[in-house]
């Protein structure tokens, strides 16, 4: 069987020592490939630009780290962001995972932990302590909850939806749809209860592809 | 640098206290590289690190410091062990400094590997 490629890695952080030591101890390691170093987002993000890059080890203790997650996750999605130093303060964890950090290890953690996390990134695993689990759990919850506190829509009101933000009127959807337009005005009198606006604008701006779809699918 | 009854140059002893994990790793590396020093000592914490340093007779303690008011863990050490050079480098490893006899010496910020070893070297040399 053939050798897995090194993890191609670069190693963000505005701290010297970080820096250096980080990328000598990575670069001993046989399954890493250090591609090299940055000391700012900018650098960062023009290396993911021009290198193939698969693990960006992050200093989280940098300052704006989430708009640099953010900002390196949209010049390469492929790559997977470890961030280090990530304090324990549960809101910051929940941060850092929705800004797209793919792994993480605390401060308090060794090399040897942070070499796991890079390896575990690639193979699209992450190891958390139990009370960051539990803490995940209760954030996916949360969202959830607000996901179908919203009533559904039915397969017919979201079709009435797309065609109101296609631009159609009342009377043009009626045609499209061979229904007759006292029952388009029902359905769109309903979609905009259900979704809890007053304009047919708002309604269809609410379902538009990068905004939940409520339908009674997903429920 | 201390002497050998041959008149062989002995490397710098040093004691590692309560630095985080990755910051002790790669402080280490470090200090390995460099033949003048070698580490005989890695607690964690400084109260143990006051007995360690006297039992195997360290030249040099480095500590680990707080953010929030780092040379205050410095000047204790360096208040309990007056015959021992303490350097300290803050947890996110964008400081360090030194105390001499007790006192505070030199100051570095953002230190690279060589700024770290001339400032060891400051203290246990002056």
């Amino acid at each position: 069987m053939s050798k897995p490629a090194p993890i191609r890695t670069l190693v963000v952080t505005d701290v010297c020592l970080y820096r250096e030591g980080l990328c000598h101890i990575l670069a001993n390691e046989p399954a890493i490939s250090v591609t090299g170093t940055a000391s700012s987002t900018d650098e960062a993000v023009a290396r993911l630009a021009a290198e193939s890059i698969d693990v960006v080890v992050l200093d989280m203790s940098c300052a704006n780290a989430l708009d640099s997650v953010r900002a390196m996750m949209a010049a390469l999605p492929t790559a997977q962001v470890v961030g280090f130093a990530v304090g324990i303060d549960e809101a910051e964890l929940v941060a850092c995972v929705e800004a797209g950090l793919a792994g993480y290890v605390p401060r308090h953690a060794t090399t040897r932990d942070l070499v796991d996390a890079i390896g575990r990134a690639v193979r699209g695993e992450a190891v958390c302590s139990p009370t960051v689990t539990a803490t995940l759990f209760r954030r996916v919850a949360a969202l959830s909850r607000q996901c179908t506190d919203r009533p559904a829509l039915s397969e017919r009101e979201v079709e009435i939806v797309d065609l109101i933000d296609r631009g159609l009127s009342n009377k043009e959807i009626a045609r499209e749809l061979r229904i007759g337009v006292a029952t388009v005005k029902n359905h769109v009198h309903n979609i905009l209860e259900k979704l809890r606006v007053r304009r047919r604008a708002e309604a269809a701006a609410r379902l538009r592809p990068h905004a939940p779809r409520p339908t009674s699918q997903q429920i | 640098m201390r002497s050998s009854r041959e008149g062989r140059a002995l490397p710098t002893r040093i004691v590692l206290a309560a630095l985080p994990g990755m910051l002790d790793d790669i402080v280490r590396r470090i200090i390995d590289a460099a033949p003048d020093f070698e580490v005989v000592g890695d607690v964690a914490d400084l109260r143990e690190a006051e007995r360690v340093a006297g039992s195997v007779g360290a030249d040099l303690v480095i500590i680990g410091t707080s953010a929030d008011d780092p040379p205050l863990a410095g000047a204790a050490l360096a208040e309990a062990c007056p015959g021992i050079a303490i350097v300290g480098i803050d947890a996110d490893a964008r400081g360090a400094r030194g105390w001499l006899a007790g006192r505070p010496s030199i100051a570095v910020t953002d230190p690279s590997a060589p700024e770290l070893l001339a400032l060891l070297r400051s203290v246990t040399r002056p």
